[in-house]
């Protein structure tokens, strides 16, 4: 019938090898027998282990043989023991929610995940008024400055980069256009304004985002895995002291200079361009840039600075504590991490285009 | 099964192992001895062939490594089960997952018959059904040993490493594991090696072991040989305040 096994004079008897390579071969090839069958010889078989004895002995159930009726030499009697007294019948139940109760239950996590964030919120809130009333003590200006600088003052040369090549390409965009009616020095409104209102802040907030959020999260979510956060609890020291605060507040600190910093180098990208394809020179540049850059309109785009900051440090910090102690859940967790704080700067920044509308600047 | 010969390691210029000589039968329960810090693990690592020694020759299933094709190389991996200090489960996989995953590597399978030869490890090392569709954080560190043992016998191996198999355990934990240890070499005709500190182990499970100390082998041999082995470490290791006790606990047991 197959190399696995014959049927000689209603006696099954089996052949080569028995082992866990050739198990799916050799239940498909088991369908076909017949079922009615007396002995079960496995004496001419090359090699069995356990887990083609457990396949011998569900053979064995399914024919109706009695073990009595089954032919083994000695090793595979005692294989044959050893696996029938572990071989369990009944079987663990897996729960099956199926797709709504998976769907229903995922808009569930998610809610639970913005109450617990909105939970966390809270507790660094209250905290951070600890904080202020003892900050000899519990504030950590090392950590503080040394986040400005991994955070902050490293990311200049990616901030400056794509601030110019934004600010260059606005300029360029706007020239096709502007050129046609002959406003050509009205690039420098849509440069200056778009960059220093929007684009600045939302392109630093996007770079931390993936830059610094990440690194929290990754950082406080391994810190989770080895147990490092318990260490701290144990040795007196606040969590949140040494984890969160110094990253909320070297974030708030850096991430204004950085908006000026793109500010600027954006707007230069766009000089640069408006002097090669519009042909605005520099000076003209500046003292149209003179007239319509006031403090008001410098000034509603670095205000965003710290709200982003705030946000950008508290997800990364807050999926760095929900990881859970597998890797893969710090994976999950790093990239959540990202799209939401990247997700919540743009609502914000929706927010504060409402509300300065309101205040009518 | 093993034999180790004249193997060199260095770790840059540090040299590991001046010169190991090891011989592991067929059926022994061979144990790795030696200070923190001598080398018992790389040299485990060296026989799983993670690591290359900077000299020597290794020899798995009478095959010296350094001859054996990729192919060859894969069959030594079907034929043994490894187990780490630290389990070293599948963080992200179920236990059943992480027990069916050696399995699913080198052939398909039906769903239904996975689950109870994946059942049937779980039982053989002693933990209940329900541990199957849990995760290894849910696990305690006994558990979790138990579980990496059932994944490292997952197919059916003839050899099986293990790396400080009851580090970390309590004592009746530990020899709980012990006897399974014992009990499978025994009904599936292992051949185990060890890297152990555990006296308990050492007398209780093992029959032969080495003693490994600055970088060469001390002795070699039957646990009542090594143990008369002349040298300030061994002497401590088997008769200081700890040693004792498994002494007398050996004499009762002769008795």
């Amino acid at each position: 019938m197959c190399k696995y096994f014959g049927i000689v004079a209603e006696t099954l008897c089996l052949y080569d090898d028995w082992t866990y390579k050739n198990i799916s071969d050799i239940s498909k090839s088991l369908k076909s027998i017949p079922d009615n069958l007396k002995l079960l010889d496995a004496t001419q078989a090359k090699d069995i282990d356990t887990s083609g004895m457990i396949l011998i002995i569900d053979l064995i159930e399914h024919l109706h043989i009695s073990g009595s009726v089954v032919k083994f030499n000695d090793n595979q009697k005692n294989l044959y023991n050893i696996v029938k007294k572990h071989k369990k019948d009944t079987q663990p139940k897996q729960e099956n929610i199926g797709f709504i109760g998976k769907f229903l239950s995922n808009i569930y996590n998610r809610m639970y995940e913005l109450y617990l964030f909105i939970n966390f919120l809270g507790l660094i809130s209250l905290d951070f008024a600890g904080i202020i009333a003892h900050p000899k003590k519990r504030l950590r200006w090392r950590a503080i400055v040394k986040g400005i600088e991994t955070m902050g003052y490293n990311a200049l040369p990616i901030i400056g980069v794509i601030s110019f090549l934004i600010g260059a390409v606005i300029a360029y965009q706007g020239s096709v256009q502007l050129s046609r009616f002959g406003v050509n020095i009205f690039v420098v409104d849509l440069v200056s304004i778009s960059i220093v209102r929007e684009l600045g802040p939302l392109l630093v907030a996007i770079i931390l985002a993936g830059r610094s959020a990440s690194s929290y999260t990754s950082q406080i979510g391994i810190m989770k895995v080895t147990q490092e956060i318990y260490v701290l609890d144990t040795m007196g020291i606040r969590p949140y002291d040494i984890l969160v605060f110094p990253k909320i507040i070297s974030l708030v600190i850096a991430m204004p200079f950085l908006i000026v910093f793109s500010d600027i180098l954006g707007i230069f990208g766009g000089m640069v361009v408006s002097q090669i394809s519009l042909g605005v020179s520099i000076g003209d540049f500046f003292r149209r840039l003179n007239q319509i850059m006031t403090l008001k309109l410098f000034l509603s785009g670095i205000i965003k600075g710290p709200v982003f900051a705030v946000l950008i440090a508290a997800i990364g910090s807050f999926k760095g504590f929900r990881t859970q102690t597998n890797v893969e859940s710090i994976g999950k967790n790093v990239t959540i991490s990202v799209v939401d704080s990247i997700f919540s700067v743009i609502v914000a920044d929706a927010i504060f285009s409402i509300l300065f509308r309101w205040a009518g600047i | 099964m093993i034999r180790l010969r004249n193997v060199v390691t260095k770790i840059g210029n540090r040299v590991i192992h001046k010169g190991v000589n090891i011989t592991v039968n067929k059926n022994d329960i061979y144990a790795i001895l030696g200070a923190s810090g001598s080398g018992k693990t790389m040299l485990l690592r060296e026989m799983l062939m993670l690591v290359k020694p900077a000299s020597g020759t290794i020899i798995l299933f009478n095959k010296d490594i350094k001859d054996a094709s990729e192919d060859d190389k894969n069959s030594f991996r079907d034929r043994w089960g490894v187990m780490f200090q630290s389990a070293s489960l599948f963080t992200s996989l179920s236990v059943g997952e992480n027990i069916a995953t050696p399995i699913l590597e080198r052939t398909k399978m039906d769903k239904i018959l996975l689950k109870e030869i994946v059942m049937f490890k779980l039982s053989l090392v002693g933990l209940q059904p329900e541990v199957y569709n849990m995760y290894p954080n849910e696990l305690s560190g006994g558990m979790r040993k138990k579980a990496a043992l059932a994944r490292a016998i997952a197919k059916d191996p003839e050899l099986l490493l293990l790396d400080e198999p009851t580090s970390g355990l309590d004592p009746v934990s530990a020899e709980d594991f012990d006897n399974t240890i014992k009990n499978l070499s025994a009904a599936l005709n292992l051949t185990v090696v060890m890297v152990t500190h555990d006296l308990d182990t050492l007398f209780h499970v093992a029959n032969r072991a080495c003693i490994l100390k600055d970088g060469i082998v001390l002795s070699e041999g039957s646990i009542d040989e090594i143990s008369k082995t002349d040298d300030d470490w061994a002497k401590k290791f088997f008769y200081g305040e700890r040693g004792i006790k498994f002494q007398k606990w050996k004499q009762n047991r002769i008795i």
